[in-house]
């Protein structure tokens, strides 16, 4: 046979004899690269693959104003997109920039409704995102007006149905528009495309069918200011390569020409603060908010199971290899070199690598199909995600590295001068222990990393499960948003009337007729706020100076929430002092509110709760406070309450109506609720009214805090495996160094050591290891844990000696259960026959 | 006196899952204090076998052992360990000392595992080394030793803890004559200061220093016969 036949075919038998060193290393090396190229692809489909339909996405980005709100309060950050026309006007930017709009209309093809989205953008906005024209005439200058784009997964779904769009005339609302051309599906920012009705998939895709209007936004005149502070504002992005970001003194000062006159001196308190930002947000980012960061994550979790595993690697080969000095030896002596030997372990250990890299595929795979799962909604997807060449390639890439690695260090203890003593001696007591000085170092240093990346990802997991799954501070579950769209904003304004009483006005006739259909078409769901509720849209800012203690004073910001006799105690929030409203002070108009406690410790900071309650909310202001009710987290995906609220009966109405339904004895809304039907029922009485979708609140706080929710499944998935590969490497070491030591067993064992003097004998071994581990472990943990929480602001809890104790303990008792069980099971057995060995 | 060793009808088989090897059968045999007996046979006929079950290290089939009146098939394996500890010393062809530590650290390992003070030991292990005659060699390793050497190592390690008997298994098969004369010597004084000596032995020269003889073959006992007198070491002393 053919020495390369040989050294194959020599590794193929050693794969199934030799469980013992080939087992744990098929196991650490497969799961932890399979789980790296899991998180390898995921990475490249939300951070590096190419957005549909918008090639040049790394040159785009949006103008984000950050405005921090207050003082104390850190007021959820608002976020403010700035007026278009004027910007380009101002800081001339016509051909690099656009903005686009989503409009509330459902385009129709002879008389059946086509299902997409229609949106409307300055013309410029094909070219800069690198959109490509599939069909028909490409977008420009002069011919943007001559009809619409379709997207192609809209073309291609009607095609099939025998439909070919292009040429035909659609209808958008009351107009009637050609189809002049085909372009490519776009994905767009998240705000936009998220279907309110659709909670079937865990899976988002980023491109939705489209349907596009253009204009010349450029010339559109001053539009009145209203709604700057809203956060549902058009997009503006603009090409980062060719524009020059104003500097923020000159766009602030620009910023306040457009604001409304009766906000001016509100915002300009905010734009003097530091803290207030002109920023760039990248047009990817948008898109798939987070993605990066979690991409990064999941890509950086998974390379330190690598680093374990390839410790983990050459511990056993060391092992194992140090078990045959005595056949290297020989082979150095018949003229061998090093180099060739190394060549013929890789030879040899090639049946293995095979193997390892089929099963880090398969759980790749596995890895990449569970974890939408894991996020239970709302995953973005960029396409499909899937095991490409390149991840193969690097899957084998890491599995021969990994193994070089082992066998380098392995066979780097052999000195080719020093070949005489191996072969003087026995050959039996070379054999490999935990004396070996590669093995203290790589098991003390697999100890330290167990500990550093347990505790790590403990508190990461911890402080991401708070956010997650901790209580909201209201109730979650059985709730649900209703909205109705409408495309006549004349009509939604005209409800608005400043000094009018709610009770009894046309804007609460309106909803309240709304409300009556609703509960007279399902008798099981109540309509508990004719708003969002706490999820309300804010269309409404009050800011007020107030003194603090020690005589200074600071911005406080708050805003407007609706309030109707009992949504407070429907909703599960807490009143901790006071009362919430009555339906006779409902229906008198009676000026109270009820204040979260956050807003009545900035107004009274001296009084107690109980005092507060009678007081006006400032002021100014003819409300009463009647009640003061616990705070709550509006936004899922922070951890903190710190928002000041006020609850009070008015409705400002919009283009869009919100509800908050309630069902009974945990009902499905679906089952209760036929959406087709109640909206043609609705349309009875209110024919403005165009769109009717559902949302719950569960569905709402799972989308916002998917990051959470993935971050949160992935550091556990983390802490188990660097548990399981400590189990693994550790037990996988001490089985084959213990087999290999029962030469030495066997000669104590006729020397009358018992099975208890062998065990405690490999356990006093393993112990010094321990204790280095945890040594070197528990400082590394202390120094990164500060590292990460100043550096990467990553608000993790504070340091809990308690749990670091505890994971030591756990880890001990692990690592001495893996050293113990295997060294007993094998003095268990007689270990005569290794002293029968010649 | 009482025998300290009574064999009676014992019956040993090697099994795999190919073939099962009868390597002793019927063996009667007593072993009084004192004695020193020498087995012979060709390779293969069980001697080593006899060996290992003598010493507590192998169960056996069938039959009768009793070591200073106790039932073999009656002890558990720590307290196997604690008779082999206590009462018995071993020497092998192959010398079994580890080489990852020093002459006298191997020759102080009965000694721990009977819990005795590192004191003790260091007094214990000094004088058996200058009983073989290796004090000078006490923090060397094994594998910078010769042949000779190692094995006088390994007899002083099974006599350290003064056993009642002592079970040598070729002890000379890996020495040239010079050195296995050396090592013979120093049994034949151990059994004149009073233990009991059982040696395996190829070597007919040897195995006249023996007051008793026995011969296998085929795991059957052949032939016992008493010498009367050791001429032989007189010879070689
Ligand atoms: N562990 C074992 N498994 C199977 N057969 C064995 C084993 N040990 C010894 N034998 C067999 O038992 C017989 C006696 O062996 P042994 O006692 O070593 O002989 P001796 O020491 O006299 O040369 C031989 O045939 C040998 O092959
Ligand atoms: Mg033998």
């Amino acid at each position: 046979m053919k020495p390369v036949n040989y050294f194959l075919f020599s590794g193929l038998k050693k794969l199934f004899n030799q469980k013992r060193f080939t087992l744990p290393i098929l196991l650490s090396l497969s799961i932890t690269i399979g789980l790296l190229i899991g998180a390898l692809v995921i990475a490249n489909n939300n951070a590096l693959k190419p957005l549909s339909g918008v090639s040049k996405a790394q040159n785009i980005s949006s103008v984000v104003i950050d405005l921090n709100m207050t003082d104390t309060l850190s007021f959820e950050t608002m976020t403010s997109r700035a007026d278009f026309g004027q910007f380009m006007r101002h800081f001339d930017a016509r051909e690099q920039a656009f903005v686009f709009e989503k409009q509330q209309s459902l385009p129709q093809f002879n008389g059946e409704s086509l299902d997409s989205y229609v949106f409307k953008a300055h013309f410029a906005a094909l070219d800069i995102m690198g959109t490509k024209t599939i069909k028909g005439s490409a977008l420009n200058e002069r011919n943007f007006e001559s009809g619409v784009w379709i997207s192609e997964s809209l073309y291609e779904k009607q095609r099939q149905a025998g439909n070919d769009l292009l040429g035909k005339t659609i209808t958008i609302g009351p107009s009637a528009q050609l189809v002049v051309g085909i372009i490519e599906d776009i994905a767009l920012p998240r705000k936009l495309t998220l279907a309110s009705t659709d909670t079937s998939s865990n899976i988002v895709n980023l491109a939705v069918p489209q349907v596009w209007i253009f204009e010349d936004f450029s010339k559109i005149p001053d539009s009145s200011t209203d709604g700057q502070m809203a956060s549902e504002l058009s997009y503006l992005y603009i090409d980062t390569t060719k524009v020059t970001i104003p500097n923020r003194e000159d766009f602030f000062k620009w910023y306040l020409t457009t604001v409304d006159d009766s906000q001016k001196m509100m915002y300009e308190v905010f734009l003097k603060k530091p803290d207030s930002n002109l920023e760039l947000s990248a047009y990817r980012e948008d898109v798939m908010p987070g993605a990066k960061k979690m991409s990064l994550f999941l890509l950086l979790s998974a390379s330190l199971l690598a680093l374990i595993a390839i410790v983990n690697v050459t511990n056993l080969f060391n092992a194992y290899y140090t078990a045959r000095f005595n056949e290297f030896s020989v082979r150095l002596i018949h003229g061998a070199r090093k180099s060739v030997l190394r060549r013929q372990l890789m030879l040899e250990n090639t049946p293995l690598m095979v193997f390892s890299i089929l099963l880090a595929v398969i759980i790749a795979n596995l890895f990449i199909a569970f974890l939408p799962l894991l996020s239970l909604t709302s995953l973005s997807r960029n396409g499909t995600m899937e095991i490409d060449a390149l991840a193969i390639t690097a899957i084998i890439a890491i599995t021969l590295l990994a193994f070089y690695i082992g066998i380098y260090l392995s066979l780097s203890r052999i000195k080719e001068k020093a070949l005489q003593g191996y072969i003087q001696s026995s050959g039996k007591g070379v054999s490999m222990d935990y004396q070996n000085p590669l093995t203290k170092t790589l098991v003390s240093t697999q100890l330290a990393l167990t500990i550093v990346f347990s505790f790590a990802g403990l508190a990461i997991a911890y402080k991401n499960y708070n956010i997650a799954f901790s209580d909201m501070g209201y109730q979650v579950e059985h709730i649900h948003n209703l909205e109705l769209k409408t495309d006549d904003s004349d009509w939604a304004d005209s409800f608005n009337k400043e000094e009018q009483a709610f009770y009894g006005s046309d804007a609460h006739q309106l909803t309240s007729s709304i409300v009556e259909v609703i509960e007279q078409s399902a008798l099981k769901v109540s309509v508990i706020s004719q708003d969002y509720g706490v999820l309300a849209n804010i269309y409404k800012f009050y800011t007020q100076l107030v003194t603090k203690e020690d005589g200074s004073t600071q911005m406080l910001s708050y805003s407007p929430l609706h309030l109707q006799p009992g949504y407070l105690e429907q909703a599960g929030i807490n009143i901790i002092a006071g009362k919430s409203i009555t339906t006779e002070q409902y229906q008198q108009n009676e000026k109270v509110a009820v204040v979260t406690k956050n807003l009545a410790d900035a107004v009274y900071p001296k009084l107690s709760y109980a005092d507060i309650i009678g007081k006006p909310v400032n002021k100014d202001s003819s409300s009463i406070i009647i009640g003061i009710a616990e705070n709550f987290r509006r936004h899922p995906s922070s951890m903190s309450r710190e928002s000041a609220y006020i609850f009070r009966p008015d409705i400002h109405i919009t283009d869009t109506l919100r509800f908050t339904l309630k069902t009974q004895n945990g009902a499905e809304l679906n089952d209760l609720l036929e959406s087709d039907l109640l909206l043609s029922k609705i349309q009875v009485r209110h024919p403005q009214i165009k769109s009717l979708s559902f949302k719950s609140y569960q569905d709402h706080v799972n989308a916002a805090t998917m990051q959470q929710r993935i971050i949160f499944y992935t550091s556990l998935i983390l802490v188990t495996f660097t548990l399981l590969l400590a189990v693994v490497g550790i037990s996988g070491l001490t089985i084959l160094t213990t087999k290999q030591k029962s030469y030495e067993l066997a000669i104590r064992m006729t020397q009358g050591a018992t099975r208890l003097d062998l065990v405690s004998l490999m356990l006093k071994r393993a112990v010094i290891m321990l204790v280095a581990g945890v040594a070197v472990g528990s400082v590394i943990t202390l120094w990164v844990y500060d590292y990460i929480n100043l550096n990467f602001n990553a608000e993790l809890p504070a340091f809990n000696w308690v749990a670091l104790m505890a994971l030591i303990l756990m880890s001990s008792v692990i690592y001495l259960l893996s050293v113990m069980l295997p060294t007993w099971n094998i003095v268990a057995q007689n270990p005569l026959s290794a002293l029968r060995r010649d | 006196m009482n025998p300290i060793i009574k064999l009676n009808k014992l019956n040993k088989s090697y099994k795999n899952e190919f073939i099962k090897t009868l390597a002793l059968q019927d063996i009667d045999l007593e072993v009084y204090p004192g004695e020193f007996i020498s087995i012979m046979g060709p390779s293969g006929c069980g001697k080593s076998t006899l060996m290992s079950v003598l010493g507590l290290l192998d169960n056996f089939d069938s039959g009768k052992y009793l070591l200073s009146g106790l039932e073999a098939t009656d002890l558990s394996l720590d307290q196997r360990a604690k008779i082999r500890n206590k009462h018995i010393g071993f020497v092998f062809q192959s010398f079994n000392l580890i080489d990852s530590l020093t002459v006298a650290d191997n020759i102080a390992m009965p000694l721990q595992y009977q819990g005795q003070k590192a004191k003790e030991i260091a007094q214990k292990v000094e004088n058996v080394l200058a009983q073989v005659n290796l004090s000078s060699r006490s923090k060397h390793f094994p594998a910078q030793l010769s042949g000779g050497q190692q094995q006088r190592v390994a007899i002083a390690r099974a006599i350290v803890t003064n056993p009642d008997i002592l079970l040598v298994d070729e002890p000379t098969g890996n020495l040239d004559s010079k050195n296995g004369d050396q090592v013979m010597r120093l049994l034949v004084q151990l059994n004149k200061q009073g233990s009991t000596i059982i040696m395996v032995t190829h070597d007919t020269r040897y195995s006249q220093c023996a007051s008793k003889q026995v011969q296998l073959i085929d795991g059957k006992i052949v032939m016992e016969n008493n010498v009367k007198e050791t001429e032989v070491m007189h010879e070689a002393s």
